[in-house]
């Protein structure tokens, strides 16, 4: 179901309409930047201890602990997300969590409330919502009980 | 139709009078966050922060300096078109034209240019709104215009720096500004008193006001 963009991103790539749309935000310390593709709809829980990039679609809560996740131009998500950064390329309903930083970049969409030390909007983003910039309110407390790393 | 009822469609004019984009000072707004900077160094205090424009990236940064939960409220284009109390719109609900429910506790409301483009009825029920969800010393900064004609939509406001910002017109139609003085204003938003008033170089009034009985 995902595929290991690290070893293949020239195909992980060809999905999508631009190169950078499928660029994750940055790789994660285990090096692994896994990729959901534009074709997969996944509901439910999503964990996991690498880097993600979703260009699919996505119902449910995703949880990456210290790691990053991007939402790729094509990405459709309805979830409640938390990790290290998170970075919004496509569309998102939900509520965000970001450890260091949560990214809106010029594409993205999104609807929800965003807790975060650091958040940055680039021009053309939209976003509805409110924002809680507090360092000390970020923790890992959205982790469901039966998590199981991917 | 605009604060205090200048008609609009008489009023129109095609002509630019300012450049799309200029820079104002803006003293009541430093002020502001010279107070906001002592109340943290004083409580270590944490804000409830509405902004009633679009989400901008720049207001954002800005306020990151502070800990705080910002709203977004995303009205400001919208206001000019809030139904009007009277006979086909008995009830005007601003919860479901400013929803609130989300944001208790507000101790800045960034209204910007928005109050000149609200329907005169229609403040005080803002400004009851606004209040209901307020703390105690809670502030409310907004641009007010003093003379002449004014853009057809709210301007986008860029913090530079505490005491300067960057104005941009999204359009170059204008129309007859209202301009309330002051005692108008107030009378109008009883809840919240005028603790800052300057009149800019661009024929901007800003204004700070703070909730009553702070």
């Amino acid at each position: 179901m995902f595929d290991k963009s690290k070893k293949e991103p020239e195909k992980a790539a060809a999905s999508a309409p631009k190169a950078p749309a499928s660029k994750p935000a940055s790789a994660g310390s285990s090096g692994q930047t896994t990729t959901i593709g534009a074709s997969i709809t996944l509901n439910g829980e999503l964990n996991g201890n690498e880097d993600l990039l979703i260009q699919g679609q996505v119902e449910g809560n995703i949880f990456l602990k210290e790691h990053n996740l991007t939402i790729g131009e094509q990405g459709r998500i309805k979830a409640n997300a938390f990790a290290k950064t998170i970075t919004v390329r496509g569309e998102l309903t939900g509520d965000l969590n970001g450890l260091d930083k949560v990214t809106i970049t010029s594409t993205g969409r999104v609807r929800g409330n965003i807790v975060a030390p650091k958040v940055i909007l680039e021009e053309g983003a939209t976003f509805k919502g409110s924002i809680d910039m507090d360092a000390k309110a970020v923790k890992p407390a959205a982790q469901p009980a039966n998590a199981k790393s991917a | 139709m605009a604060l205090f009822a200048k008609p609009r469609v008489s009023a129109q004019v095609t002509q630019p009078v300012q450049p799309a984009s200029s820079e104002l000072g803006c003293p009541a707004f430093a002020s502001l966050v010279e107070a906001m900077e002592s109340r943290v160094e004083k409580e270590d205090a944490k804000f409830g922060i509405l902004d009633l424009a679009r989400a901008s990236g720049n207001h954002i940064e800005f306020f990151s300096r502070f800990r705080c939960k910002y709203h977004i409220g995303d009205v400001l284009a919208a206001m000019e078109s809030w139904p009007v109390p009277g006979e086909d719109t008995p009830v005007v609900d601003m919860e479901t034209l400013l929803p609130l429910h989300h944001a208790n506790g507000l101790d800045l409301v960034l209204a910007w240019d928005g109050l000149n483009y609200l329907h005169p009825e229609l403040l005080p029920l803002l400004s009851r709104h606004l209040a209901a969800r307020c703390n105690r010393g809670a502030w409310l900064h907004a641009f007010v215009y003093s003379r002449g004609d004014m853009p057809a939509s709210p301007l986008r406001f860029d913090v530079l720096s505490p005491n300067r910002m960057r104005c941009t017109r999204i359009t170059d139609d204008m129309v007859g500004a209202p301009c309330p003085p002051q005692r108008v204003l107030e009378s109008r938003m009883p809840e919240f008193r005028v603790v800052q008033s300057r009149l800019l170089q661009n024929g901007l009034q800003e204004y700070l006001f703070q909730i009553s009985g702070s």
